[in-house]
C-alpha cells in the first residue's frame, strides 16, 4: 500500500508539474509580460523595459519557469500585479466560499444521485424512472448557467421565494448568514452533478442486479433491504465513484459558471476578472488547483474503489 | 484429376434454396444503419437536428430580418406579430437572430469536434502501432494533458484569440483530442494483432499504409461515435466561453452570447431575450447526445440483434 502511494505521489507530481509547463508557456506566447496591464496602455516603451527588467521577465524562458517553480515549492504562489496582493493571500481569502459551493453541492449530488440510481433501476421502465431519466438527460445536456437563469427565473422572480442577489461578503461566514441566497447556485450546481451521476449509477444497478449473485441472496431468502444494502449497493456504486473522481476537475469550470451568474465573489470570478488585466500568477495558480484536482480525483477514485471492492485491493 | 473451373456458371439458375430465401448478408455500415434507425430516440436525434439545421442555414430565406443594424427605436419589444419572438437589447429581431447564433454554434461544434477527431485519431493510430518507448511517451503526454483543466485553458487562450469561428474551433479542438486519442489507441491495440493486419505486413505494407488504410477505418466506428459527443460537447463549451464574453464578438453572435447578453435582462422581464435560446441549444446538445447514444448502441456488435 505504501509503495502504490509514494509511486502515484510521484507520478502526479509529474504530472501537476507538467500541467504547470503547459500553461506557463502559453501564458508566455500569448503575453510575454504583464507590464502593459499593470503600467497602462499608454506607458512608455523605456518603463515597460525597466518594469520587465526590475520583475525578471527580460530573464530567458527557462530561468522564469525555474524560478516559478522553486516559489511553488516554497508555497509561494507568486504575486497579482494587478490586485498588488500576493496570490496565496487572494485565494486563501476567495478559496473558502469557492470551496463551500463545490463540496457542499458534491455531497448533495452523491447523496441524491446513489439512491436515486439504484431506485431508477429497481423500477426500471415504471413512471419514476422514465420521469427521472427524462429529467436528468435533459439536464445532462444544458449548460450549468442555463440551469441557474432558469432557477432564477422560476424560484427568484416569479415565485419571490429568494432574492436573485447573492450576499456581496466577501467571507464565508458572511455569506452563509444569506444562506438562502446560496441556494439557487448550490441547487444548480447539485442538479447539474446528479444528471451525470445518476445516469451511471443506474446502468451500472441495472449490471448488478442481472447478477448471479443478487439472485442467490434473493433465494437463501434474505429481505430486500438486506439484498439491496449488502450486495448492491457497494458493486453498483463502482463505476460512479471513478465517474466521481473524474469529475472533481470539472467541479472548477462549474464553479467559474456559477460564480459569474450569481456575482459570486470566489476564486472563478477572480479568473475571470484576472483575464483581462493578464493577471498571470492568479491564472497559472487557478489553473494549478485544476490540475492538482485532476490527480487528487483519479487518486481518491482509485482509493475508494479499494475500499469498496476488496477484488481490487492493492497490496 | 480435373480443374473445376468456378467461372464457368451453371447453364440453369439455381434452384431456390430450400426452407426459404437466404437473407443477404449486408455489409457492417447498412447492419449499422439499419440498428440505428429502429433506436426511436435516435431518429428522434436526427430529426430535431435536420430541423435545427434548416431552421438556421434555409430559415433565414423565409423569414428576413434585419441583422446588421440595430433599431434603437425597438429594443427589448415584446414577442407579437411581425416578432414572433420579439427584439433584444440592439433591437434585433430575436427569431432572426436565433438563426444566425445557430450558424455559428453548429459550424464552430462541427468544426471543433472534427480537428479534435483528426488529431486524436491520428495520434492514438500511431501510438498503438508503433508501441514501445514512442507509445509511452506519446501516452504520457496525452496523460499530462488530460489534467490540464480545459475549461481555464480555453478561456486564457480564446480571451487572446477568439472571437471568429476558425480561431475559437480551433482552440476548442486542439484541446479536446485527448478523448478520442485515448480510444483509438485502445481500439488500435486490439486491431493490430488481427490477421489481416499481419497479411498487410507480409504483403509488405508501410507503416502508413497500415494506419490510414487498416487502422483508422476499422476504428472508425469508435471515431464516429465519439464525434458526435464531441459536436455536443464543443457546442456547450463555445456556449459557456461566450457567456463569460470570451467567444464570438459582436456583431457576430451565437447562442452562448445571446444568452449573456440577455441574463441581465431576466429581473426586468424579458423572459423571450434567454429561453427561446436555451431551448434551442439544449435540443440541439440533446440531439447529438441522442444521436451518440443510438450511435454507440448500433455500432456495438454484440448489442445486435440479428
Amino acid at each position: 500500500m505504501t509503495g502504490f502511494l509514494v509511486r502515484r505521489f510521484g507520478t502526479s507530481l509529474i504530472v501537476v508539474l507538467g500541467v504547470v509547463l503547459v500553461t506557463f508557456t502559453m501564458l508566455h506566447i500569448i503575453a510575454p509580460s504583464p507590464a502593459i496591464a499593470v503600467l497602462g496602455a499608454k506607458a512608455s516603451p523605456a518603463a515597460i523595459k525597466a518594469w520587465n527588467k526590475e520583475y525578471g521577465f527580460t530573464d530567458p524562458f527557462l530561468v522564469q519557469f525555474w524560478h516559478y517553480i522553486d516559489n511553488l515549492f516554497h508555497g509561494n504562489l507568486g504575486y497579482s500585479f494587478k490586485l498588488n496582493q500576493s496570490v496565496t493571500a487572494l485565494f486563501a481569502e476567495k478559496a473558502p466560499l469557492s470551496a463551500f459551493l463545490s463540496g457542499s453541492s458534491l455531497v448533495l449530488a452523491i447523496v441524491i444521485a446513489i439512491p436515486l440510481g439504484i431506485y431508477q433501476a429497481l423500477f426500471r421502465n415504471r413512471i419514476g424512472d422514465i420521469t427521472a431519466t427524462v429529467i436528468s438527460f435533459v439536464l445532462y445536456s444544458m449548460p450549468v448557467f442555463l440551469v441557474a437563469l432558469l432557477l432564477i427565473q422560476v424560484f427568484a422572480l416569479n415565485l419571490n421565494w429568494v432574492d436573485p442577489n447573492v450576499s456581496q461578503d466577501q467571507s464565508l461566514t458572511g455569506a452563509l448568514s444569506d444562506f438562502k441566497d446560496l441556494l439557487l447556485p448550490i441547487i444548480a450546481l447539485t442538479l447539474t452533478a446528479v444528471a451525470n451521476f445518476s445516469r451511471y449509477q443506474r446502468s451500472s444497478s441495472l449490471d448488478a442486479l442481472a447478477q448471479d449473485y443478487i439472485k442467490v441472496a434473493r433465494a437463501k431468502g434474505l429481505s430486500e433491504r438486506l439484498v439491496l444494502s449488502r450486495h448492491l449497493v457497494r458493486n453498483a456504486c463502482l463505476p460512479t465513484i471513478t465517474l466521481i473522481g473524474l469529475f472533481l476537475p470539472g467541479l472548477i469550470a462549474g464553479n467559474l459558471l456559477i460564480e459569474y451568474t450569481f456575482n459570486i465573489n470566489g476564486l472563478g470570478l477572480l479568473f475571470i476578472n484576472s483575464l483581462n488585466g493578464d493577471d498571470y500568477n492568479v491564472l497559472l495558480a487557478y489553473t494549478l488547483i485544476g490540475a492538482v484536482f485532476t490527480v487528487v480525483g483519479n487518486l481518491i477514485a482509485d482509493l475508494l474503489l479499494t475500499v469498496a471492492d476488496p477484488r481490487i485491493r492493492i497490496v | 484429376m480435373t480443374v473445376i473451373d468456378e467461372r464457368s456458371a451453371p447453364a440453369t439458375p439455381p434452384a431456390a434454396p430450400e426452407g426459404g430465401d437466404v437473407t443477404v448478408i449486408a455489409s457492417g455500415w447498412k447492419l449499422t444503419l439499419r440498428e440505428f434507425m429502429r433506436n426511436k430516440l435516435a431518429v428522434v436525434g436526427v430529426a430535431i437536428l435536420v430541423f435545427f439545421v434548416l431552421f438556421c442555414y434555409i430559415g433565414p430565406y423565409f423569414y428576413h430580418t434585419n441583422q446588421l443594424q440595430t433599431n434603437l427605436l425597438n429594443t427589448d419589444g415584446v414577442p407579437g406579430t411581425g416578432q414572433p419572438l420579439g427584439t433584444d437589447d440592439y433591437g434585433f429581431d430575436v427569431l432572426g437572430r436565433l438563426m444566425l447564433g445557430g450558424q455559428t454554434s453548429l459550424e464552430i461544434g462541427f468544426l471543433a469536434s472534427v480537428i479534435a477527431s483528426v488529431i486524436g485519431t491520428i495520434w492514438g493510430a500511431v501510438a498503438g502501432l508503433v508501441g514501445g518507448a514512442i507509445d509511452s511517451l506519446m501516452m504520457r503526454i496525452v496523460d499530462i494533458l488530460l489534467a490540464v483543466p480545459f475549461f481555464l485553458i480555453v478561456l486564457i487562450i480564446a480571451h487572446r484569440y477568439g472571437s471568429n469561428i476558425w480561431n475559437l474551433s480551433l482552440i476548442l479542438g486542439v484541446f479536446s483530442w485527448l478523448a478520442p486519442a485515448r480510444l483509438v489507441r485502445g481500439e488500435v491495440l486490439t486491431l493490430r494483432v488481427r490477421d489481416f493486419v499481419s497479411a498487410s505486413r507480409v504483403m509488405g505494407g508501410t507503416q502508413s499504409h497500415l494506419v490510414f488504410r487498416h487502422l483508422i477505418p476499422n476504428a472508425m466506428g469508435t471515431v464516429i461515435v465519439n464525434v458526435t459527443f464531441q459536436v455536443a460537447d464543443a457546442i456547450l463549451a463555445l456556449a459557456a466561453l461566450s457567456y463569460v464574453g470570451f467567444g464570438i464578438h459582436y456583431p457576430n453572435t451565437d447562442w452562448g452570447s445571446q444568452i449573456s447578453n440577455a441574463s441581465n435582462s431576466l429581473s426586468n422581464g424579458y423572459w423571450w431575450l434567454v429561453f427561446p435560446v436555451g431551448i434551442a441549444l439544449v435540443l440541439v446538445v440533446m440531439a447529438f447526445n441522442l444521436i451518440g447514444d443510438g450511435l454507440r448502441d448500433a455500432v456495438d456488435v454484440r448489442l445486435r440483434k440479428r
